[in-house]
């Protein structure tokens, strides 16, 4: 009990610091339970361990539930395409970096695997934080979290029995595979059924979803995979609509409780490092941070994105998260790895997952837009130039209500020049006739070539905030006009300072419910 | 370093558990029993779970099953605290002491005169009654959580009267530490740790009041804008209450309630009771596993004659004390009744004082069974008694039997939900739902908002609540059946998606917002009775305000 008292208190500091100061809480959680035991507060690692071992199954079940490919809207093909270069990429980067630092083979493939797999925890929550889940990028970035999960769980039974022969190996495959159809069968029909049909009070369904969890888990662990394979699968058992929503209330308070354990138990459990261990830790880190951004937000460019989101999103994804603590974990339970190992990745973990909202802030991504800009500009592709147009009407985001709006800017006569990161959105803005050109409606290069300070009506739909300031820093004042949406008054109010005319989604949204109201709601008769 | 044994046994009881609850829900057995029998099934019968009389005082650092079961009782105990307040607790003060006190001599008395009657000697006598003496804070404060009951006046009865039963038990232990030395007993020494007790009782009462009117609530305001962080910070405190209260040799139980208290005057209690709700329903379903597994009733079947008079008396003897002592503090019939059928049924601390007696060499086994197979019998009874005891109240009282006790026959005021009706409620205060209450208000509508976020309820002219419409009770707690009109301005898509289908479910109108076009389409599907696209909205003022400014006109 005191142990658990201490880790308590030790989690409730960090997430305090995380609150105050506005910092993911994962790696923070792991530096004070590295703190506690460089104290010598923290008991006998075999308390730990029953710790971790359950703490463990409730991280990756929380995160298997949370798994829904619709999230992913549109994007799924090059979320594919992204993460699966992603993982190949830094897979072989700690291949090779392992083996030249003199480990054997089975640690540097538990390390490779490790550092594939960025952490859901962290991007989701800095996704929601800054407003970006609905964003393609945002979308984007969560497929490819989504991919490198799911190859992780996969891959892990493989890895857990490869030094058992390929009989193990091919035994090890097969057992996965079963567990997926098993989860399957639960999406589809038996969660259901247990948990919507039968109409279960919030004291069966948290012991249902429950029991799922620890029956996947005890069948894996017969089925000699590990038990975090199971425990994976039985959230993706439980991800279904609208079974994940009914569970997730009940759910949540668990995982809340036992994920912070969990990481301050794990901080724990960690050994200051040797110089060897620094060194690989280094090159890991340099691996992750420097030499996986650039090829992700290639192949980001690739897919379609913007510059802009492709570094934001390659940002994002650099680092290694909870799942690589997990393959870490695993390797240490079948005892292929060594704690010295387990040290590593932990602390890339933590140093990465750190340094994720400083690497994806706009203090970082502008300036290396400007960068890339002047870059690919040096290497022979500049944007059209710019006509000398006067008077015009520039559209920034030509969603699908603006099209109409295009349509009928265009029907009048009006010359009409489209800025839109989305390729579907130019090539329509260009069938209609309109000036269309690729890109980010805040960056200022793209609007001098709209020539937007020139323009009559400037139309910004973006959807951030900053982006609208720094539009408005560029056009703002009387001439043109800038039209822009904005969710509430009081970032309308922002921006009417800045000599924009804001057009308030919250306060149309309202009249046009009220109007619906006063019609189809009226007031019983007392 | 890593053992499977705890994720395995964690594991076996959680499934029979389940298993045993979806057997229960459609005969109607409530889970508690369902739970008991499950471990009766996996220690007794099957003997997968062997679970030892863990003295829960003093619990070592295992990290075994015994640990988990514990936990589950302090999350009970502090949920109980969280769900009252100073003076809910203040005005049942005296009649729980009286009755606490009162109830504990007379069972004890009215025990050991029944079992020496029974052919049993002095010493065993004299186990068994004060085995018999103590009812289950656990199993009592668990019946009257799912009743929803808690609140109420004889709930606060009650509670307050375990807290009294549990400052016996210490006082108990402490003698019975003093027995179990080989040295002869220092009387001394035993009014020391008395002493000590009651001071750390002031002590802890004196520091949770503080606590709670001075200390928490700057912090706990600043820190529920992260919910991850306000349910670790408030499980900090309540294992900070309990460490403390074992500190100064109080039982954890009171640590726990304690801890609930003070956090229960902030604005933040009712949606830290939702969230701890159901880490609390984990841990305990263990606890009462555990508790069935521990009961070897097989040497007390021999004796069923004994096991079913000592059952008697605490199913039908412990309530009349009750109901005697209670009604004598002036409270009405229905509440001394209420709270008196809370008290059939003797406690996992029973067990333990008898393995304590045993391993002292003073009772043999047969009584340790004896005690389990009442505790059996008992419990199972007085969890239908508590359910079921505003039907049990009608007939004795039809019967006339209630007239022997000359309670005041009228009705206790018992505070009640204030249950809103055709009342509109929104979801989510950013700036569209803050507009919607305020709008709604204007209307002449009963407008209550909700919000995670306690700041952005503040200033709204309308009722509001913090909490999450993800779970369930928050559901119940703000009367969505009876709403007229449910909306969500969220922008959370899956939330959004969840509270359509809840409202759907339920028959209530419900207007949901879709923030983003890649959202409307899901939306749609679901057929809500309104949606708000508030960006399709917007663009239409967009084109609007074009036309203001010629750019389409002709």
């Amino acid at each position: 009990m005191t142990t658990l008292t201490t880790i308590l208190a030790a989690a409730a500091l960090a997430l305090g610091l995380a609150r105050w100061r506005r910092l993911p809480a994962v790696p923070l959680l792991i530096v004070t339970g590295i703190l506690l035991d460089g104290f010598g507060l923290l008991p006998a690692r075999e308390v730990l361990g029953d710790i971790l071992l359950l703490g463990l199954a409730f991280v990756v079940f929380f995160v298997g539930a949370e798994l829904d490919p619709r999230r992913v809207g549109n994007h799924r093909r090059a979320a594919l395409g992204v993460g699966l270069a992603q993982f190949l990429l830094l897979g072989i980067v700690g291949l090779v970096v392992t083996r030249l630092a003199g480990f054997d083979w089975i640690t540097a493939l538990y390390v490779a695997l490790a550092i594939t797999a960025s952490s859901t925890l962290v991007v989701v929550t800095l996704l929601r934080q800054r407003q970006q889940f609905f964003e393609p990028f945002g979308r984007l970035v969560v497929g490819v979290l989504l991919v490198q999960d799911l190859l992780v769980v996969l891959l892990l039974p493989a890895l857990a029995r490869a030094t058992d022969g390929v009989g193990a190996i091919t035994q090890g495959v097969l057992g996965t595979l079963a567990l997926v159809a098993l989860a399957g069968a639960c999406v589809r029909w038996i969660s259901p059924w247990l948990l919507v049909r039968m109409k279960q009070d919030e004291e069966s369904t948290l012991l249902i979803v429950l029991a799922i969890l620890f029956m996947f888990v005890g069948l894996a662990h017969w089925l000699a995979l590990p038990e975090v394979t199971g425990a994976f699968l039985a959230g993706v058992a439980l991800s279904g609509f609208p079974v994940r929503g009914l569970v997730r209330g009940q759910v949540t308070s668990l995982a809340d409780f036992f994920i912070a354990l969990f990481f301050v138990a794990l901080g724990g459990l960690v050994s200051f490092p040797g110089a060897r261990q620094v060194l690989v830790e280094s090159i890991l880190l340099a691996g992750i941070l420097l030499f996986a951004p650039p090829l992700v937000m290639l192949i980001g460019r690739r897919a379609g994105l913007t510059v802009r989101a492709s570094i934001e999103g390659a940002h994002l994804l650099a680092q290694c998260g909870e799942f690589g603590v997990v393959v870490a974990l695993v390797g240490v339970q079948q005892g292929h790895i060594g704690p010295n190992v387990l040290a590593i990745i932990v602390l890339v973990a933590v140093v990465t997952m750190m340094l994720t909202p400083l690497m994806a802030s706009d203090a970082v991504t502008w300036p290396m837009q400007r960068l890339l800009m002047r870059w690919t500009s040096r290497r022979g592709e500049p944007p059209a130039p710019a006509e000398r147009r006067h008077g015009h009407i520039v559209l920034l985001g030509c969603g699908s209500h603006m099209r109409t709006v295009l349509q009928k800017l265009l029907a009048r006569g009006h010359e009409v020049v489209v800025v839109d990161e989305d390729p579907d959105a130019v090539a329509y803005a260009r069938r209609q006739g309109a000036v269309a050109i690729r890109g980010e409606g805040a960056d200022y290069r793209m609007l001098r070539i709209a020539r937007a300070r020139e323009a009559r009506v400037v139309v910004s739909t973006m959807r951030r905030m900053e982006d609208n300031i720094r539009l408005l820093r560029f056009a703002g004042g009387s001439e043109p006009h800038v039209l822009v949406r904005v969710f509430s008054s009081d970032d309308g109010a922002r921006l009417e300072v800045l000599g924009g005319i804001p057009i308030v989604e919250s306060d149309a949204g309202a009249e046009a419910f009220l109007q619906w109201f006063d019609q189809n709601m009226p007031m019983p008769r007392a | 370093m890593f053992d499977h044994l705890l994720i395995q046994t964690v594991g076996v009881i959680i499934v029979t558990a389940a298993v045993a609850v979806m057997i229960a829900r459609p005969l109607q057995i409530p889970s508690i029993v369902a739970y008991l029998f499950a471990g009766l099934l996996l220690g007794p019968v099957l003997g997968v779970l062997a679970v030892e009389h863990v003295e829960a005082h003093a619990a070592h650092e295992t990290g075994d099953i015994g640990i988990i079961a514990e936990v589950g009782i302090i999350l009970l105990l502090f949920l109980v605290g969280l769900e009252l307040s100073f003076d809910k607790i203040r005005d049942v003060g005296k009649v729980a002491i009286a009755a606490g006190l009162g109830q504990v001599v007379f069972t004890a008395l009215g025990g050991f005169v029944i079992a020496w009657l029974l052919g049993f000697s002095a010493v065993e006598s004299a186990f068994l009654a004060i085995a018999l003496t103590f009812s289950s804070t656990v199993v009592v404060v668990k019946v009257l959580d799912q009743k929803g009951e808690l609140d109420s006046l004889y709930g606060r009865i009650a509670v307050g009267i375990f807290l009294v039963q549990d400052m016996v038990v210490i006082i108990m232990l402490t003698v019975l530490t003093g027995l179990g030395t080989a040295e002869a007993m220092d009387p001394a020494r035993v009014a020391v740790g008395i002493l000590k007790a009651f001071a750390g009782m002031a002590l802890m009462l004196g520091l949770a009041v503080l606590a709670g009117r001075y200390l928490l609530a700057r912090p706990f305001a600043w820190i529920s804008r992260s919910s991850w962080a306000l349910i670790i910070w408030s499980l900090c405190l309540c294992f900070a209450f309990v460490a403390l209260a074992r500190t100064l040799g109080l039982s954890q139980e009171i640590g726990a309630f304690l801890a609930g208290l003070s956090l229960a005057q902030l604005g933040c209690s009712a949606d830290l009771r939702r969230r701890v709700h159901p880490l609390m329903n984990f841990f305990v379903a263990v606890f009462f596993v555990t508790l069935g597994a521990q009961m070897q009733i097989d040497e007390a079947i021999a004796q069923w004659d004994a096991s079913l008079i000592l059952s008697l008396f605490v199913l039908i003897g412990n309530p009349f004390i009750f109901m005697w002592i209670i009604a004598r503090f002036g409270y009405g019939e229905r509440t001394s009744f209420m709270t008196s059928v809370t008290v059939a049924q003797i406690s996992e601390f029973s067990f333990i004082f008898a393995a304590m007696g045993m391993s002292a060499g003073l009772i043999d086994a047969s009584i340790l069974s004896l005690v389990a197979l009442v505790g059996l019998v008992t419990i199972v009874g007085s969890v239908y008694m508590i359910l079921y005891s505003q039907r049990l109240y009608e007939i004795t009282r039809r019967s006339g039997l209630l007239r022997l006790f000359r309670a005041r026959p009228e009705q206790d005021a018992d505070g009640g939900e204030l249950g809103l009706r055709d009342h509109v409620i929104v979801v989510g205060m950013n700036a569209l739902g803050r507009q919607l209450v305020r709008a709604l208000h204007e209307r002449g509508e009963t407008v209550l908002a909700i919000d995670t976020d306690p700041l952005k309820l503040a200033g709204l002219p309308a009722r509001t609540m913090t909490g999450n419409i993800d779970y369930q009770a928050v559901l119940h707690d703000i009367g969505l059946p009876r709403a007229r009109l449910a909306i969500t301005a969220l922008k959370i898509e899956d939330t959004n998606r969840l509270f359509v289908y809840r409202c759907k479910e339920l028959g209530v109108p419900v207007a949901v917002h879709g923030f983003d076009r890649s959202v409307l389409a899901d939306l749609r599907e679901q057929a809500p009775t309104y949606l708000i696209d508030s960006k399709s909205a917007a663009d239409q003022r967009l084109e609007a305000q074009l036309r203001d400014l010629g750019a389409l006109t002709q």
